[in-house]
């Protein structure tokens, strides 16, 4: 009866470290804190829907967009670095015509009125959405303000910027885009 | 008739396992619920999800703008008529690693494979280690054949060790403290 523990106890102490071998491996493979490449879901797939009454009183629709690059940003009139953002974004808006790039901005859980103020402040002529934003954010993954999403003309979501983002990088990563297209 | 001192343990250990596995079954079906809208169902499912904003909390203990829009979008899904899991798959399609509890298919699902086959093999052990006690313990008693083996080979080492110490010289006393030295 005994003859029978030598055979057995090999097993289960390979069973163990096989386990052992796996719990390493997984934690080999697991992604670590403070690596900070910015993902998405979202990208490679068409932008969820966007639409609404703008600041102005006008309809917006991201799908009447297609044909062009389109920045979506998230943004909040509460939020330090969005406020250090917006002349950047400015700046982008001013070089359209020849960048072919147009910005929308999308307010999070802020109201109609602080975001009139915002502009007015600090600049700014593109349409604006603040109401039911809050869904669109979850839509499109926000995790934090400000946030950026360029869309393609194909309507694709091709890149995301979290954090503030600078008018000469976003020119230059569209720029090697439609060439790359081309 | 009386039982064995043995098989009356064996009995006791049995119903203290029963007992643990209906306590731990109890609590578990005890948990959260998977219908309505009550605050607890949302609390439960927000619990789940990480905070995208915060350093270690859930969505549920957290009031950042993002975790309070996480709760709203809960709740409305909540009054849909969603369930849990498509609730939660709702965020995970949105946000990656956003779940606090890990995935149960691809390398995550090792998590919860992992556990079940350590424990498994601890049980195993722990069983075959009570079981080669258990026969070890058990003392035979000799036959007489046996009991003459065993006589034959005392009386042969007995002569042996007898015969070994008239060839050998015997041993210097290491520890005599004379002062005589004992050395060439």
């Amino acid at each position: 009866m005994s003859k029978s523990v030598p055979r057995r106890a090999p097993i289960i102490a390979g069973i163990v470290g096989v386990a052992v071998l796996a719990l390493v491996l997984l934690f080999v493979v697991s992604p670590k804190g403070g690596q900070s490449k910015v993902t998405s879901p979202l990208l490679g797939k068409i932008a969820p829907e966007l639409a609404g009454t703008t600041l102005r009183g006008e309809q917006f629709n991201l799908d009447s967009a297609r044909g062009e690059w389109v920045l979506v940003n998230f943004f909040a009139t509460w939020c330090p670095p969005c406020v250090a953002e917006q002349p950047e974004l400015v700046k982008i808006d001013a070089s359209r015509a020849t960048t072919g790039l147009r910005v929308v901005s999308v307010a999070f859980d802020d109201s109609a009125a602080n975001v009139e103020k915002f502009f007015a402040d600090n600049g700014g002529d593109w349409p604006v959405l603040t109401k039911g934003t809050g869904a669109v954010a979850l839509d499109y993954g926000v995790k934090g303000l400000p946030e950026s999403f360029l869309i393609d003309p194909a309507g694709t979501v091709v890149a995301k910027f979290e954090g503030g983002i600078t008018a000469d990088a976003l020119e230059k990563y569209v720029a090697r885009a439609t060439r790359g297209a081309s | 008739m009386k039982q064995p001192h043995s098989q009356r343990q064996k009995w006791w250990w049995w119903a203290l396992m029963a007992v643990i596995l209906v306590v731990f079954f109890i609590s578990a079906s005890g948990t959260s619920p998977t219908k309505g809208t009550s605050d607890d169902r949302l609390f439960a499912i927000a619990a789940q999800i990480k905070c995208v904003q915060c350093v270690g909390e859930s969505v549920a203990g957290s009031a950042a703008p993002i975790a309070v829009q996480f709760r709203r979008e809960i709740s409305a899904q909540m009054k849909q008529g969603q369930t849990n899991d498509e609730i939660l798959n709702f965020f995970a399609d949105r946000y990656d690693g956003v779940l606090l509890t890990p995935p149960s298919t691809g390398v995550g699902s090792l998590v919860w494979v992992i556990p079940v086959i350590v424990v498994a093999a601890a049980a195993l052990l722990l069983a075959e280690g009570l079981r080669v006690r258990r026969s070890s313990g058990a003392v035979q008693p000799l036959s007489s054949e046996d009991q003459a083996l065993v006589e034959v080979a005392l009386e042969q080492r007995q002569s042996g060790s007898a015969a070994k110490g008239r060839e050998e010289p015997a041993e210097p006393d290491r520890n005599d403290d004379s002062g005589v030295n004992h050395e060439p």
